[in-house]
């Protein structure tokens, strides 16, 4: 006898047997019905004729994306010191990884320098080599696995005789700045090993420098800026180095590909939303990216390459392509205009007319440029310029559930820290998840003190079970479902008592760390009543900012630290 | 879900294996669901290939608002609808009291051949009154709440239930009486 349970499941279950060669065929059938992918046929009109003869390198957009960060580390400056520059003046050889961003798991730019030569090695482009010859303005891409060379010019660059006149430049220009000051912070262990540490502060890029107490070479250089990280780590000067590395002659057997030029003086609007258009269509499925920093763009280039042979484009038409989306991002790195741009496209669609997704002052005009989702241009006053909030683009991302490749989550952190009668900081850290990975379970969250401990974690009013894997490290077990439905604010309650705190002459200093890894962080420090502290200046300014996500922010853990002010209470 | 919003998001800006995707995902479960609503392979075979085809058809002005399951599973059950409804003109006998139909005829080029089982639940369904068979399959197959199910029949939350709940008994009555005989 069959009973509803046993009926229910078998309605549910009972086999059926579809024939695999009828499957391919009907749904060969339904693809042909389907409409050419329109991401295709803007491409094809993106495609000028080519001056390409010979079929290259499939992977050729990734290497221009990695040959297009040469000109990026030191443009804005990286200070050395009286004890240091010196070195890197004379070095006639070097060798660094440049790392940018914080994320773990990020591409790793390996450089070896010969006068003004460079031979790169991204290590997200695999089989792929890059050679950029500065006084000549071109740089070469070998891809070993298709043997194929491709040749790009780098147009509109001011005279750069070699890399390190480059960095010399650089170091004279923010050395003569007014604001300009350097610390020395004394020895630091890295791998058991001391290290002098000097740190530059101007405005609010900070430069950190690691240098060899013996020798006053540095070894590791940090820019950080609030919105962009970029590490030179493990750098060696004076190394030797085989001179036929750097040759601009393509091997033996190699296909040879001239692909044109990027001008690094021409930047303009078209170019730009060339690129956006670009990005969304073959990048991001039909999205713009959530931001136009270079992290992203370092991270945006096996996507872009995979996203052009789905489209179905030819590799000489992907080597233009990626040559246009990379001339577009000359607007943004060289911008021109006045003041500051923005950009507001996470989450928003290509074809969105609605959306305004970048906008910002061309010199000497008197009204803003915004570009919308379906990448129309308007004129608008100041006064009419959109402010997307914080909020905002959260909300945007957390509706569209955005997971990514990665096995983190990331979201924004807002903590209030209660500084209670016991002597005890209870901490209310509210994370609101903005990225998650792709099978999302457990969380990992670390807090920021050795002697704190985790209390309790609410997810929709729901207590979230959890368990300490290390010390201050704890594992959360989210509930998928709440996930996935958008209910991504997660509350973690913590405590440790206030002596964790430096003690320093003006109240505490507290380390700024988040749980998670954020695009943004907002500290809020609470004297309860009976605490016994008062503030020893304006209790008005008891919020910190150290950052908050906007179009260029990174993901960090980490911000540095600041002043808490105050004192006991008489 | 979230993998089909976003799998629905790649194919509306045309993306071949999106759509390979969703067919390969989808594609068993609504020829089952199919099979129980017109008890006909054949006849399910073309309702879920024409379900396919109108999907890629609309793909520019689809907005997903729900599950993408649910979505394809009410058109599969519209055009059975549709198919049994000129099924019923042809034949001028109301569809419920139709004699059960050979569910599986052999035929050369068949897409899907069904397990007995599911040949015997389908023989049983088409036993029922339509609304309850349909009531029955959606919930069951395309995990449709009573809540939406009321509303594609266009009835109460309760009728959709009690449609279920009768249905259901009916059915294990039928079954239970096949197996004793």
């Amino acid at each position: 006898m069959r009973s509803t349970k046993h009926i229910e499941q078998s309605i549910k279950n009972a086999p059926i047997h579809s024939d695999p060669r009828i499957n391919r065929a009907v749904l060969n059938e339904l693809l042909d019905q389907m409409p050419q992918a329109h991401a295709t046929l803007r491409l094809r009109r993106f495609i000028m004729q080519t001056r390409i003869s010979r079929l290259t390198a499939a992977a050729a957009a990734v290497i221009i994306v990695a040959a297009f960060i040469a000109l990026y580390p030191f443009t804005s400056g990286t200070p050395t010191f009286a004890k240091v520059i010196q070195p890197i003046l004379n070095a006639r050889t070097a060798s660094l990884d440049i790392l940018i961003g914080s994320q773990e798991n990020q591409a790793v730019i390996h450089d070896e320098v010969m006068g003004s030569r460079i031979r790169r090695t991204v290590s997200n482009v695999k089989h792929s080599d890059i050679i950029i010859d500065l006084e000549q303005q071109k740089l070469l891409t070998l891809n070993h696995a298709e043997k194929t060379a491709v040749y790009i010019g780098l147009g509109g660059l001011d005279n750069i005789e070699n890399y390190v006149e480059l960095l010399r430049n650089a170091i004279i220009r923010l050395q003569s700045e007014p604001d300009f000051q350097v610390k020395e912070e004394g020895l630091q262990k890295i791998d058991g090993q001391d290290y002098a540490v000097f740190v530059a502060e101007i405005e609010q890029e900070t430069i950190t420098i690691w240098a060899d107490p013996e020798t006053a070479l540095p070894v590791r250089i940090e820019q950080k800026t609030p919105n962009m990280q970029i590490a030179c780590d493990n750098v060696q000067f004076d190394i030797e180095l085989d001179e036929s590395q750097f040759s601009m002659v393509a091997p033996d057997g190699y296909a040879i590909q001239d692909a044109g030029a990027i001008d690094f003086g021409k930047s303009s609007e078209s170019d730009f939303i060339e690129t956006l258009r670009i990005w969304a269509e073959i990048i991001k499925d039909g999205q713009f990216p959530d931001s136009i920093n270079l992290e992203e763009v370092v991270k945006a280039g096996p996507k872009f390459n995979q996203g052009m042979k789905q489209a179905g484009l030819t590799t000489e038409q992907q080597t233009e392509l990626a040559v246009r989306w990379a001339q577009g991002l000359v607007f943004i790195r060289y911008f021109k205009g006045q003041g500051q741009w923005h950009y507001a496209g996470a989450g928003v669609e290509l074809g969105d007319a609605e959306a305004p997704i970048f906008w910002y002052r061309p010199k000497d005009s008197e009204t803003w440029r915004i570009i919308y989702g379906d990448l129309h241009v308007e004129n608008v006053t100041e006064e009419d310029l959109p402010e997307p909030t914080l909020t905002e683009k959260q909300t945007k991302i957390i509706r569209s559930s955005e997971q990514w490749a990665q096995q983190k989550f990331v979201g924004t952190e807002k903590d209030v820290w209660h500084i209670t009668a016991s002597g005890n900081i209870v901490a209310h850290s509210d994370i609101t998840l903005t990225k998650m990975p792709q099978n999302p379970s457990v969380m990992y969250v670390s807090l920021p003190y050795s002697s704190a401990v985790l209390e309790s974690v609410i997810l929709d009013d729901k207590e979230v079970p959890f368990s300490m894997v290390a010390k201050v490290r704890y594992e959360l077990e989210l509930p998928v479902e709440n996930l996935l439905e958008g209910l991504a604010t997660i509350e973690c309650i913590w405590s440790m008592p206030l002596e964790a705190l430096v003690k320093v002459d003006y109240g505490y200093r507290i380390r700024l760390q988040a749980l998670i890894p954020v695009e943004g962080f907002v500290l809020t420090i609470v004297l309860e009543p009976d605490c016994g502290f008062e503030y020893t200046k304006d209790p008005s300014q008891t919020q910190i900012i150290p950052f908050q996500g906007d179009e260029f922010s990174s993901i960090v853990m980490e911000f540095g630290s600041c002043g808490l002010l105050i004192q006991k209470r008489n | 879900m979230l993998e089909d919003r976003l799998l629905v998001l790649r194919f509306k800006h045309g993306s071949r294996d999106a759509f390979c995707r969703i067919y390969e995902k989808y594609r068993d479960d609504l020829l089952r669901l199919a099979v129980y609503l017109s008890s006909d392979t054949a006849l399910a075979e073309d309702i879920v290939h024409d379900v396919f085809a109108n999907f890629i058809r609309s793909c520019r002005r689809f907005q997903l608002t729900g599950s993408l399951k649910a979505y394809l599973a009410k058109c599969v059950a519209n055009r059975a609808r549709n198919v049994n409804r000129a099924s019923r003109h042809r034949q001028t006998v109301p569809l419920d009291e139709a004699a059960p139909v050979a569910s599986d005829c052999e035929r050369p080029d068949r897409w899907i051949s069904c397990s007995e089982e599911l040949r015997l639940l389908s023989g049983a369904l088409v036993q029922l009154p339509y609304h309850q068979r349909e009531a029955i399959t959606l919930r069951l197959q395309a995990g449709m709440k009573f809540r939406q199910i009321a509303h594609f029949q266009n009835v109460s939350t309760k009728t959709a239930q009690s449609r279920y709940r009768c249905g259901l008994e009916k059915l294990r009555s039928l079954l239970n009486s096949e197996m004793a005989q």
